[in-house]
């Protein structure tokens, strides 16, 4: 496979410092990984396992954006696209499951299982 | 000199108002759109879920260890696939290569990780996809993520035979590469 590689002007610590850092992201992603499921098994509140797991996924949603998709070294335009994109889709997750997970049990059909 | 760049500028085949590339912004379009499809695909299953909740007990239908094993293995290739897009940079051929590999590798275990758990629902609990509502629901989302990944999978593999086609400049087609890592 050595045949085609090529010798670039490029200073080696670029590379290996872009090569740090997302090793060093990977392992974060997996220690909060890890965390989560040590977190299920704890016996706490219910609601107070779904605020932190809520708040880590955010966590692992931007640090997967921002280092391993690279979107803080593109241009701004593709930023607001995505979050647009994701904006529309959250605020219609939120407003048809405030909807629907928020009536009444009399107001919905209920699914009995054959 | 000014001139002679403003005139290289305009007959620029690539050149954007945006000053990004059409290929690039095209994916990023759709990584947008794609968000919107799978909120879409995850608030049916929530919502399902709770339409008809004696239908299934999610806690003794879900193998927690294995979905995470599966989450790992995720990062692990987008981590690898960073590394991809991060060599072709360098136009290094024989890094390109092997992260290519790890990532194939990486892409086929999560796909066999869903392909045993398919199979352990359908024969443990005899969920099938037409047996109730939470059951295609959750094949449905899914089954879509394992095509997007599997989808992904063939371009990667098409991308590896690519790359040893002669006088390739790698660095050149880094951009088609981040594309792919997208």
């Amino acid at each position: 496979m050595s045949e085609h590689d090529t010798l670039i002007g490029k200073p080696q610590s670029s590379a290996l410092r872009r090569t740090s850092i997302y090793l060093n992201v990977a392992i974060v992603l997996c220690l909060i990984l890890l965390a989560e499921m040590i977190l299920v098994q704890i016996p706490i509140a219910t609601s107070l396992v779904f605020s932190i797991l809520v708040g880590l996924l955010i966590i692992k949603f931007t640090a997967l954006l921002v280092w391993f998709m690279d979107l803080h070294a593109e241009k701004k335009l593709l930023s607001w696209i995505f979050v647009l994109g994701f904006v529309v889709a959250l605020g219609t997750m939120t407003a048809i499951m405030a909807i629907l997970l928020l009536a009444p049990e009399s107001s919905l059909p209920i699914f009995e299982s054959e | 000199m000014s001139t002679s760049n403003q005139t290289s500028d305009l007959f620029d085949p690539h050149a954007t108002r945006t000053g990004i590339s059409n290929k690039k912004l095209t994916m990023w379009l759709f990584l947008a759109s794609d968000c919107m499809f799978f909120g879409t695909l995850i608030s049916t299953h929530l919502i399902y879920r709770r339409l008809a909740p004696d239908v299934v007990d999610p806690s003794q239908v879900f193998d927690v260890p294995l979905t995470c094993f599966a989450t790992i293995v995720l990062l692990l290739s987008s981590y690898m696939m960073a590394l991809t897009t991060s060599a072709a940079k360098e136009g290094k051929f024989a890094k390109f290569r092997w992260s290519l590999i790890g990532v194939m590798v990486l892409g086929l275990i999560f796909l066999g990780a869903l392909g045993y758990e398919y199979y352990h629902l359908m024969h443990e609990f005899e969920l099938g996809l037409s047996s109730n509502i939470f059951a295609s629901t959750f094949y449905i989302l899914t089954g879509t993520h394992g095509i997007h990944v599997a989808v992904g999978l063939l371009w990667l593999i098409c991308w590896f035979f690519y790359s040893f086609k002669k006088n390739l400049n790698l660095q050149g087609a880094a951009e088609d590469v981040e594309s792919l890592s997208l």
